[in-house]
């Protein structure tokens, strides 16, 4: 009875370690930001199959919170060999940015990055900082 | 006998937990260019919970950098901490975060940044 018990309790706790890899979420480091400054949130889907995902940026942390001009990543899943990016035109001065995405199955062949371009003097923009998604 | 190898797994697993409970994060020393003025560690938290964090900039001697720090309480799901140090345009600098439990949802960041607040150089912690 007891190692019956004990087994039930083993196989819940493996349960629930393998129900959590049905969808995985990833997420970059949080970037400060400055003035004028632009970002964006790029994946690129280096296996075999299609990935689906749903990618948003975050301000503070904090999802729902800032949407990007442009976005060819959600939608559709993601193809083999391709990226796809979101792209904010002029972010919220002063905070942090972080990339996110919640991957509906395995996470282990995309590769992200979260990306911050300021203004340089010469014009432009140049990549300044970055973070990998994981 | 079989059952105390059963039991003797289940502590093991629940050991192993327990003992994942307590993390630390860190960086690479990072130096930025001549311009660099300010450091500042940024750390989030992805998870469902608060998670308390110790936080610290650290220069090559392995001295903590006085700064301001918003760290000092947990930090809450769906939030941000940082600490921020003036340094100097010479030296490389790094950033180190204590955790009071799981380090999986928390994600951290040094920035490097000039005078006018322009990051020249970052780094997650790892």
């Amino acid at each position: 009875m007891k190692i019956k018990t004990a087994l039930a309790a083993l196989v819940a706790m493996l349960g629930v370690a393998s129900a959590a890899h049905a969808a995985q979420t990833i997420t970059s480091g949080s970037i400060p930001t400055g003035v004028d400054n632009r970002v964006a949130c790029y994946f690129r889907n280096v296996g075999a199959t299609p990935i689906s995902f749903q990618a948003q940026g975050m301000i503070n942390f904090t999802r729902n919170f800032t949407f990007p001009n442009f976005d060819n990543c959600n939608g559709a899943p993601l193809a083999p060999g391709r990226t796809c990016v979101l792209i904010w035109n002029d972010i919220d001065d002063d905070t942090s940015f972080a990339c996110t995405a919640d991957v509906f199955g395995n996470a282990k062949n995309l590769r992200a990055a979260a990306e911050l371009r300021a203004p340089v003097s010469t014009g432009g923009l140049k990549v300044v900082a970055s973070s990998e998604l994981r | 006998m079989r059952a105390s190898i059963v039991l003797t797994a289940i502590a093991f697993l629940l050991g192993t937990a327990a003992a994942s409970h307590a993390a630390k994060l860190s960086s690479a020393a990072i130096y930025g260019s001549i311009a660099q003025r300010q450091a500042g560690c940024t750390i989030g938290n992805g998870g469902p919970t608060p998670v308390s964090v110790d936080a610290h900039i650290y220069d090559e001697s392995g001295n903590i950098v006085p700064a301001s720090s918003s760290c000092n309480g947990p930090v809450e799901a769906g939030f941000i901490c940082q600490v921020f140090a003036n340094i100097a345009n010479g030296v490389a600098y790094a950033c180190s975060v204590d955790i009071a439990g799981s380090a999986k949802f928390i994600r951290a960041n040094l920035t490097l940044r000039d005078a006018n607040e322009v990051p020249v150089r970052s780094i997650d912690l790892r």
